[in-house]
């Protein structure tokens, strides 16, 4: 039998993983694979009772509003809280057999990921039934989600790279969470904002990338390029130097998980 | 028999290092100074009292932590390390696991595949094999792991006193592909504090004493030194 213990096969190992994970997830309940549609479906039409008929609040559009800054920030903070712990719920395995422990987190990434994308085609069809058109700026959302996807991946490294050595900031990141959701305009419009603070929003990636969904999706507006182009290549930066890091410290991480 | 080292331990220190508070630390030196040579084919006993650092020793010629000081020479060889009850994912299924834990030994999605059936019809689970792990009895998932590491067959299979593994039918069957892989070319290591199943299995034996390998021989000599120092 051959042996290898390269890149492709730990990726092979990811991919059979996650696959094994969303499915041990789905058919725990009875209407299984259902779920994913189901669920998101269920809180947007939540969403839509309370904010679009109960209260009428703010603007006519202000249900997709919410929506089109709501999913994309809970992809964020789902991902974050399920990873920041992999490393050390990854201990029985890393106790049995040396793997790079890069590979825990990936697996909730991806895992994250792939429920996302059915979440987005929901709110897509969502927004569409809602009355907005889709138009020609519709086509960069992809890119925005790959942008939102890698600043995701970026974030969820550092954390699970630091949490084995420092479980304290397990509480840290869970407030952080908590503030990133008000501070990135989920609830509010950016021109509620003091025209000179708006520079300082915008520095948090999170809000820039709020701000660009809702620009494309409703406001049918092309996406602001350049953040764009700094959030990935500043997070593509960071993966790769986790990449690193975490590789370094392969070795490290069994005796700090005991 | 060959007799070329697959795995070389050259006086080797592992101390731990824990937080007691902020500031505070302290040491635990599990490992002091060990040497010895695992050969192809061998089956290695590490004997020793509770907390003489087996364990950790297991986990350095598994290559999962490396020593403090010292070297561990692995000559490119494939280790697994068999310890009941962990490792594996209590939501995924027994089939699921199997197949996951085989890759990780460093085989092949298709070869693994392949030898899935031997697995589960090895492990005697029968229909348990696509219920989650979570469901199973402690001797269950021994069985699991055991059959996976036995039809896989990687290099060096590292076992952590899991002889005791399943009901008595169970036990006589791994006992009795024990002492085939024995007289096989598969070379295991074996870690115990009880002399006779050292004796039982392994032809050469390192004795573990407070971090230190005090003894290595074949195993009769090292078993009989153990046991009345013990005494």
């Amino acid at each position: 039998m051959s042996k290898t213990s390269s890149f492709s096969h730990y990726r092979r190992f990811v991919f059979v993983k996650v696959a094994a994970n969303l499915r041990s997830e789905a058919v725990r309940n009875y209407l299984s694979y259902i779920w994913w549609f189901l669920e998101p479906l269920l809180h947007m039409v939540t969403y839509y009772l309370v904010f679009g008929l109960l209260l009428r609040r703010g603007t006519d559009d202000f249900v997709v509003f919410l929506l089109a800054g709501l999913i994309p920030y809970l992809w964020f903070s789902r991902t974050i809280s399920h990873g920041m712990l992999s490393i050390v719920h990854g201990r029985g395995l890393m106790m049995q057999v040396h793997l790079p422990k890069i590979i825990f987190p990936t697996i909730v990434i991806l895992h994250d990921a792939v429920k996302q994308s059915v979440i987005f085609t929901i709110l897509l069809a969502f927004i569409v039934v809602y009355g907005i058109n889709a138009s020609p700026s519709w086509l960069a959302f992809p890119l925005i989600v790959l942008a939102e996807f890698l600043f995701i991946t970026a974030c969820c490294y550092l954390v699970a790279a630091i949490i084995p050595f420092l479980p304290d900031f397990n509480f840290l990141v869970t407030a952080g969470l908590q503030l990133l959701l008000f501070c990135s305009g989920v609830f509010y419009d950016i021109e509620m904002i003091a025209p000179d603070h708006r520079r300082i929003f915008y520095m948090n990636p999170m809000a820039n990338l709020l701000q660009n969904y809702r620009e494309i999706l409703m406001y049918h507006n092309w996406p602001d390029w350049y953040s764009m182009a700094v959030i990935s290549g500043c997070s593509i930066l960071v993966i790769c130097c986790m990449w690193i890091i975490i590789r370094r410290l392969d070795h490290i991480y069994p005796r700090v998980v005991l | 028999m060959n007799r070329v080292p697959v795995i070389t331990v050259q006086n080797v220190m592992v101390r731990f290092r824990y937080r007691r508070s902020l500031f505070r630390k302290a040491m635990v030196e599990a490992l002091r100074d060990v040497s010895f040579n695992l050969y192809q084919g061998d089956s290695l006993g590490i004997i020793g009292r509770n907390g003489a650092g087996k364990s950790t020793l297991l986990s350095l010629l598994g290559g999962i932590i490396l020593p403090d000081s010292g070297r561990v020479i692995n000559n490119d060889v494939r280790t697994s390390l068999l310890a009941m009850q962990v490792g594996f994912d209590p939501e995924l299924s027994g089939r699921a696991n199997a197949l996951l834990s085989g890759m990780l030994l460093g085989f092949r999605y298709e070869d693994v595949k392949a030898n899935l059936d031997k697995i589960i019809a090895f492990s005697e689970l029968g229909e348990f094999i696509d219920k989650p792990v979570k469901t199973y009895s402690v001797g269950m998932r021994g069985r699991l792991g055991f059959s996976v590491a036995l039809e896989m067959e990687p290099d060096v299979i590292l076992i952590d006193e899991v002889l005791g593994v399943g009901d008595i039918n169970f036990r006589e069957k791994s006992m009795n592909v024990m002492k085939e892989k024995l007289l096989s070319d598969q070379t295991i290591v074996l870690v115990s504090h009880s002399g006779q199943i050292v004796k039982n299995f392994c032809n050469r034996v390192v004795w573990i004493e407070d971090g230190i390998s005090r003894m290595e021989g074949n195993s009769e000599e090292v078993v009989d030194a153990y046991e009345s120092y013990m005494a």
